[in-house]
């Protein structure tokens, strides 16, 4: 789910100006929204956006911006979110072991129907496995690690498959992004599975990388969305990773392209390390200290 | 209990707690609602001794997460 500084640029950057920006803002808020506010969280990514815009924003990018999956399915997923995020839930593993029973039933019906409603029931059983990779590598549980990350794969696979099929037969447009993320997902699920200090000129990353033909797709979707500062730092992770000096200062260029707060090597974001403090960006780092980037890019 | 009457009953409890959270008093009338909160917290207390063990969260798949950032492992998190 893009988070709100995400989509505020989205809806931004159809061309609204401030003031029609807020005029739209309007016609969905309960209360009104002010200036600064909006403005604020469009300039910081690290800031926390209140309820309310969070709320109002949601509203009007699913307006502008519609999923293109069935309502009853993206209602599966945000209670599935809500599930795994959920604090002191005595039953929680319980209750989503029960939820994965009843996605995978729905998926192995005798005769399933190969559209959005099975794609996106196939991306919240990957989501489930996903969820439970870096939990598995860190508590040495082999078997389920290995289980889990063949499982996400399967359905992140078996998801984007269906969605490019899916858009051939019906002709109906399916944003990039939604198959980005696909592929993302089965790298995050190579990535998680490894512990940081494995994960420097890993075999089965660089394959998936090379066959997935991730770099070229990352910078294609970093020119149709700029301000995608979470895609950036990806490309310039898998760059570090696989030593590739050129796509380090690509990503880095783009990292800052997406919010110059990123100039600052130590800038960290809720939920993310700093570049400094990740073992994932330590070879960039050389680079990116070596050909004097931030220097040369604040002067821009 | 097959699957779909065991989702119905997750089903069923998220929307007990989901609305457990959102019970509201009117803006009018505040005194109520802290005098229930009084009455709860009163309970949690009595209750505690009790529940003490299940109140434990059992090791969930997020949790670690944190830590794991302490140690400089940096995990991608999907998209939806």
């Amino acid at each position: 789910m893009p988070s709100t500084y995400n989509k505020i640029h989205r809806l931004k950057s159809q061309g609204w100006t401030w003031p029609e920006f807020l005029a739209e803002l309007e016609q969905v808020a309960v209360h009104s929204i002010d200036e600064k506010t909006l403005y604020s969280n469009f300039r910081l990514p690290h800031r926390k956006p209140n309820k309310l815009l969070e709320e109002t924003i949601n509203q009007l990018h699913e307006k502008y911006f519609p999923s293109p999956f069935p309502k009853e399915v993206e209602g599966l997923i945000t209670l599935y979110n809500h599930l795994v995020s959920a604090k002191n839930y005595r039953t929680q593993e319980d209750d989503i072991e029960l939820l994965k029973q009843f996605v995978l039933a729905e998926l192995q019906h005798d005769n399933p129907q190969y559209d959005l409603r099975y794609s996106r029931l196939a991306w919240l059983a990957a989501n489930i496995a996903f969820d439970r990779i870096s939990y598995c590598r860190d508590n040495g549980l082999l078997e389920q690690l290995v289980e889990n990350q063949k499982s996400a794969l399967q359905w992140f696979q078996q998801a984007k498959q269906v969605i490019t099929h899916y858009q051939q037969t019906v002709e109906i447009k399916i944003e990039p992004f939604v198959i980005y993320k696909l592929t993302q997902n089965m790298l995050a699920s190579y990535l998680n599975a490894l512990p940081s200090t494995n994960r420097l000129d890993n075999n089965d990353l660089k394959s998936f990388i090379d066959s997935s033909d991730y770099i070229s797709e990352t910078k294609h979707m970093l020119e149709l969305e700029p301000f995608q500062w979470g895609i950036a730092r990806n490309g310039l992770r898998f760059s570090s990773l696989l030593k590739n000096a050129e796509d380090c200062e690509y990503f880095y260029r783009a990292l800052v392209t997406a919010n110059k707060h990123f100039l600052d090597i130590d800038y960290q974001l809720p939920g993310a390390l700093s570049i400094r403090e990740s073992d994932d960006f330590h070879w960039a780092l050389d680079i990116i200290r070596n050909r004097n980037l931030p220097v040369i890019l604040e002067q821009l | 209990m097959n699957i779909k009457q065991g989702f119905i009953a997750l089903l069923t409890a998220l929307i007990f707690v989901l609305a457990s959270g959102c019970s509201f008093a009117p803006p009018e009338s505040p005194a109520p609602m802290v005098k229930q909160k009084k009455e709860q917290a009163q309970e949690a207390a009595q209750e505690q001794p009790q529940s003490q063990e299940s109140l434990n969260p059992s090791p969930s798949i997020m949790d670690g997460m944190e830590e794991r950032k302490s140690n400089g492992s940096d995990d991608m998190e999907r998209l939806d």
